[in-house]
């Protein structure tokens, strides 16, 4: 019978320290925050102390080392004033049909526009339901450059979406195998050993052959002086040549592994350009075998010239492909970016419902910043691989320069993206202090997301 | 007969034993779900992804870097001057 009452009294004990950690995130945040920061044992009733006044926050904090104390207290302890209740904003019944951190995100964005509610107002009434829903789901910086819109534009933008379940991203296009990937870094290793030894052989070579040409100039032409120059420069010139196309060969082998092992590219993508490369290769290859042993000067020279004709080409060709898989590789980064921020802003709605402003710490203006970086980048890269297919048919030096062009975009992409990588640093740090866990924050999906992705319509052979 | 049987004395003890263990098993199990972000996976996996688009953005940079060919710039014409006397 005793041990009967001690099992039922340790049952009732047991969900105790759950439910003390669940039932009031706001203790919960406290708690973790203690337990993280301070050598405090008794965390929850600490933290229930402080919750209730009986002891002093910033006394307390201080007296356990921390250097912001006020801050701090007031992050602890503050109900957020600057949260919208009532939504007086949306005039349809879509608080239903959509997720609260989506609603919330928007909550936040009218504290930031408090002088456009009128047009917010506006422009959300004149959804659909389905536009709504879409609206709702949209990243912050697509919200936001809706409406900077005419509404009208903005809600044809959303006509031609739709709204669809998708599985988590994984970032990749395709699965490449550690062992393949480790062999072409081996590979990338070598070439750039070779490419380098090569770069300062032709450099000596290059330096050589000038001063052979200056005293061949300088010689009297019948002297054994001056023919044995002939046999000498015609050795030189041949190791000269040949350093080029090691460099050349050496170049585009890197570019070639980095694509062959690309998770970020299509398979169909990756063949075309990897065959393409190789074949850039072998005729530099075949051009290599010439060299060694040139018979004279007209001989090399013949050479030489076939070796600028077949690098305008493959130069071109390999700097291109390298400038879509650069496109590619950002844009993968920034759709893990977007994926990162949809958490984010569902473990800010977490700490709203803890009671934290998350305007008012200054959280919610770090996420508008880092989105705003991300959706700079995103224009960059489109603007970029605009300019990337409209060259697709060009060859040599046309192709080349406005890789370069696309170039220039794809730099100002990644300092945004790197912009907004440290920003994120920060964003993520804080929402650790707060205890608060990253987590997919779609209701009634596990492993999938809401996605709004433009509608293609079929075309009239395949409706056929 | 004694020394087959446990008395109702060891009964108790080992009923107090198994108490004790449960307890210290509930109270063990509390500790963890209070512990701080060291044992929480998902905010161990936000830095990881942090680290992971750092990282994506150094093999952008390593990328340029071997795209770069400026190392070229001149050898059309080196290649041009292929030549002597």
């Amino acid at each position: 019978m005793s041990f009967l009452i001690i099992v039922v009294m340790i049952a009732s004990l047991a969900p105790l320290g759950v439910a003390e950690t669940r039932i009031n995130p706001r203790l919960k945040v406290c708690v973790d925050y203690l337990n993280k920061n301070t050598d405090v044992r008794n965390t929850a009733t600490k933290c229930e102390s402080l919750q209730r006044e009986e002891v002093d926050c910033v006394d307390y904090l201080e007296s356990k080392g921390v250097d912001d104390a006020v801050d701090k207290c007031e992050i602890l302890f503050r109900v957020g004033t600057d949260v919208i209740k009532d939504r007086q904003y949306v005039d349809k019944e879509i608080t239903d049909v959509v997720d609260e951190w989506k609603l919330k995100r928007v909550d936040r964005l009218m504290v930031r526009r408090a002088e456009d509610e009128g047009m917010v107002k506006e422009f959300i009434s004149g959804l659909s339901d389905d536009d709504a829903a879409k609206f709702f789901t949209l990243g912050r910086a697509t919200q936001k450059r809706l409406l900077g819109m005419n509404h009208g534009e903005a809600y044809g933008w959303l006509d031609g979406r739709e709204l669809v379940s998708v599985d988590i991203p994984t970032f990749q296009k395709r699965e490449i195998s550690d062992e393949r990937v480790s062999e072409a870094r081996s590979r990338i290793n070598s070439a750039n050993t070779d490419f380098r030894r090569a770069r300062n052989s032709f450099v000596d070579n290059k330096a050589q052959f000038l001063d052979l040409k200056t005293r061949l100039e300088n010689c009297d032409s019948d002297s054994s002086v001056c023919e044995s120059l002939r046999s000498r420069i015609l050795i030189k010139g041949d190791e000269y040549v040949f350093n080029s196309v090691e460099m050349k060969i050496n170049y585009l082998t890197r570019i070639r592994e980095r694509i062959a092992t690309a998770p970020e590219l299509e398979d169909d993508d990756v063949q075309d350009m990897v065959l393409a490369i190789d074949d850039d290769i072998d005729e530099l290859m075949e051009l290599r075998e010439l060299l060694g042993d040139v018979e004279n000067q007209d001989r090399l020279r013949e050479i030489a010239n076939n070796l600028r004709d077949v690098w305008t080409g493959s130069r071109a060709r390999g700097y291109y492909y390298g400038m879509i898989l650069y496109s590619n590789r950002a844009d993968s980064i920034v759709d893990r970016a977007l994926y990162l921020e949809r958490r984010i802003d569902g473990a800010l709605a977490e700490l709203q419902e803890a009671g934290i402003d998350v305007s008012e710490i200054g959280l919610d203006d770090d996420v508008e910043m880092f989105s705003q970086e991300i959706e700079f980048a995103r224009l960059k890269i489109e603007e970029a691989n605009g300019k990337l297919r409209s060259v697709e048919n060009l060859e040599g030096d046309y192709l080349r320069e406005n890789s370069y062009d696309a170039r220039l975009d794809l730099l100002e992409a990644k300092d945004h993206l790197k912009e907004g990588t440290r920003i994120l640093g920060d964003v993520l740090s804080d929402i650790r202090d707060y205890g608060i866990e990253l987590e997919n924050p779609e209701e009634g999906l596990e492993d999938q997301i809401y996605e709004v992705i433009e509608i293609v319509e079929e075309s009239e052979e395949n409706e056929e | 007969m004694k020394n087959n049987i446990l008395s109702i004395g060891d009964s108790r003890m080992i009923l107090s034993l198994a108490v004790v263990v449960i307890v210290l098993t509930v109270m063990f199990s509390g500790c963890i779900s209070q512990a701080p972000d060291a044992i929480n996976p998902n905010v161990e996996d936000s830095t990881g992804e942090e680290a992971e688009i750092d990282s994506q953005i150094g093999n952008l940079e390593d990328l340029d870097g071997e795209l770069a060919d400026s190392d070229f710039a001149d050898m059309d014409e080196d290649l041009a001057a292929i030549g002597w006397e």
